[in-house]
């Protein structure tokens, strides 16, 4: 069987459990979170910036699910990790952060800008500097705007190339299609530096005690809840295009990483449809069309979904991207190559190094090429 | 989800594991109020007190759920 290489717009890695606690002063190493286990080992309590949560630790099923999605040997090891990649056929990485994405549980200011700035020094010299097949995703604070326009310009310094964003920003600050992330908006494309949204990352007000956004319980639960994730990236492309944001900044790029792809022709048409049929309302006016906009400047990326070649191929939209999602559960690590085979064969050879090469190369020129391919 | 660290879950899939079983005891919060106490609740919803201290209130739970 011949071996197909891909590049993957989703991937993860773990950082070290105490990278925070470990780097940050005292003061404010004791607010960030972390989580320590009940003496009888049935139960863990979570601390968050002077706030606790205590849960009954997974049993059974739970557990079993837990092992399977850290099975993979370089979940938290680079030099394991690329050894995995060549196993699997995976060339080169978006790579998003895990601690990071309890940003949005963070109340005080200084505490979530002084330790993602600890992740972005981590990340870049342990995943970017570790091979040129790596990008790491930044991070930045979403709680104020000041403090993530003054990090993406010191990690742009730095040289990162993408910067990951929650689907909707920190409970406490305003939404993405408001103008106070213009200059947010306005330092990404400064910098040429990709805006990486992945989905699942609806941010929680703890302090509300608030469910994550629409939460299902009873029969059908499990699927429910998991494709619900999906809808919060489509909702910021949406704020992105309509508030006129990527208009403004034709240069700006956009990953929605994991949630598919044949939602984009879809909202596409729609709020092509609503613009026209609203035209009296809509403020502001683009220059150019919804769907030109989206169509230009925003990139999706799948790992199973076997509509999304039909997006690429069928629908006009060419910004589609595969993405492993290594080494998480849902992703296909252990059957990368049964995966890209089922997705791609039989499949035109353009299309398929568009998805698979050609829109990731063109989103981070800099990674090398693939290997020259080995006679059987 | 990634690990058997809860903090390699996202928060949304913490609380998500939360929500799917309402009406036991398996989650508890102590989160601070305005006046320096805390409110502490359960995923019961039948347990909701205030303690005067983070510390005071994780006894509480743990008291709450046979712990201790």
């Amino acid at each position: 069987m011949e071996k197909i290489w891909a590049n993957s717009g989703d991937s993860h890695f773990l950082e070290p459990d105490d990278l925070w606690r470990d780097s940050l002063p005292p003061r404010l190493a004791e607010l960030v979170p972390r989580a320590e286990k009940d003496p009888d080992g049935e139960w863990e309590t979570v601390h968050i910036d002077g706030m606790s949560f205590r849960r009954k630790l997974p049993t059974g099923m739970k557990k079993e699910f837990f092992e399977a999605s850290s099975r993979a040997p370089g979940a938290r090891d680079v030099t394991k990790r690329l050894a995995d990649l060549d196993h699997e056929g995976i060339w080169a990485e978006l790579v998003f952060p895990s601690l990071g994405m309890w940003s949005s549980t963070f109340r005080t200011p200084e505490v979530l800008r002084e330790a993602l700035r600890v992740s972005n020094d981590w990340a870049w010299e342990t995943i970017e500097q570790a091979s040129s097949r790596l990008v790491a995703t930044a991070q930045v604070s979403t709680l104020v705007v000041e403090d993530a326009v003054a990090e993406l310009e010191r990690v742009a310094e730095t040289g990162y190339r993408a910067v990951f964003l929650p689907v909707s920003p920190h409970p406490l600050q305003q939404d993405y299609n408001q103008d106070v992330w213009e200059p947010f908006w306005t330092a990404a494309e400064r910098a040429n530096i990709v805006l990486a949204f992945h989905i699942g990352t609806d941010p929680i007000d703890f302090r509300k005690g608030a469910s994550p956004g629409v939460t299902y319980r009873g029969p059908g639960g499990a699927v429910l809840n998991y494709t619900e994730t999906t809808f919060g990236g489509q909702r910021a492309v949406m704020k992105l295009v309509a508030s006129g944001a990527l208009d403004r900044h034709p240069d700006l790029k956009v990953l929605v990483s994991e949630g598919g792809a044949t939602w984009v022709p879809f909202v596409a048409d729609r709020m092509e449809e609503g613009y026209r049929q609203h035209a009296m309302a809509v403020r502001p006016k683009l220059s150019r069309p919804p769907k030109e906009i989206i169509y230009s400047q925003v990139y999706a990326s799948f790992q199973h979904d076997e509509s999304a070649v039909a997006a690429c191929a069928a629908m006009g939209f060419r910004n589609v991207m595969w993405g492993s999602d290594y080494p998480h559960m849902e992703g296909t690590f252990g059957h990368t190559q049964d995966t890209l085979h089922h997705l791609f064969d039989g499949v035109d050879p353009k299309v398929r190094e568009r998805i698979t090469v050609g829109a990731f190369t063109e989103l981070f020129p800099g990674v090398p090429a693939l290997p020259a391919p080995v006679a059987a | 989800m990634s690990d058997s660290n809860v903090l390699h879950d996202t928060p949304a899939e913490f609380l998500r594991d939360i929500a799917q079983q309402p009406g036991r005891c398996t989650a508890q919060s102590v989160i601070p109020l305005d006046d320096g106490t805390y409110a502490c609740a359960c995923s019961c919803e039948t347990w909701e007190v205030i303690a005067p201290s983070r510390q005071e209130g994780l006894q509480l739970a743990r008291r709450h759920t046979g712990s201790i």
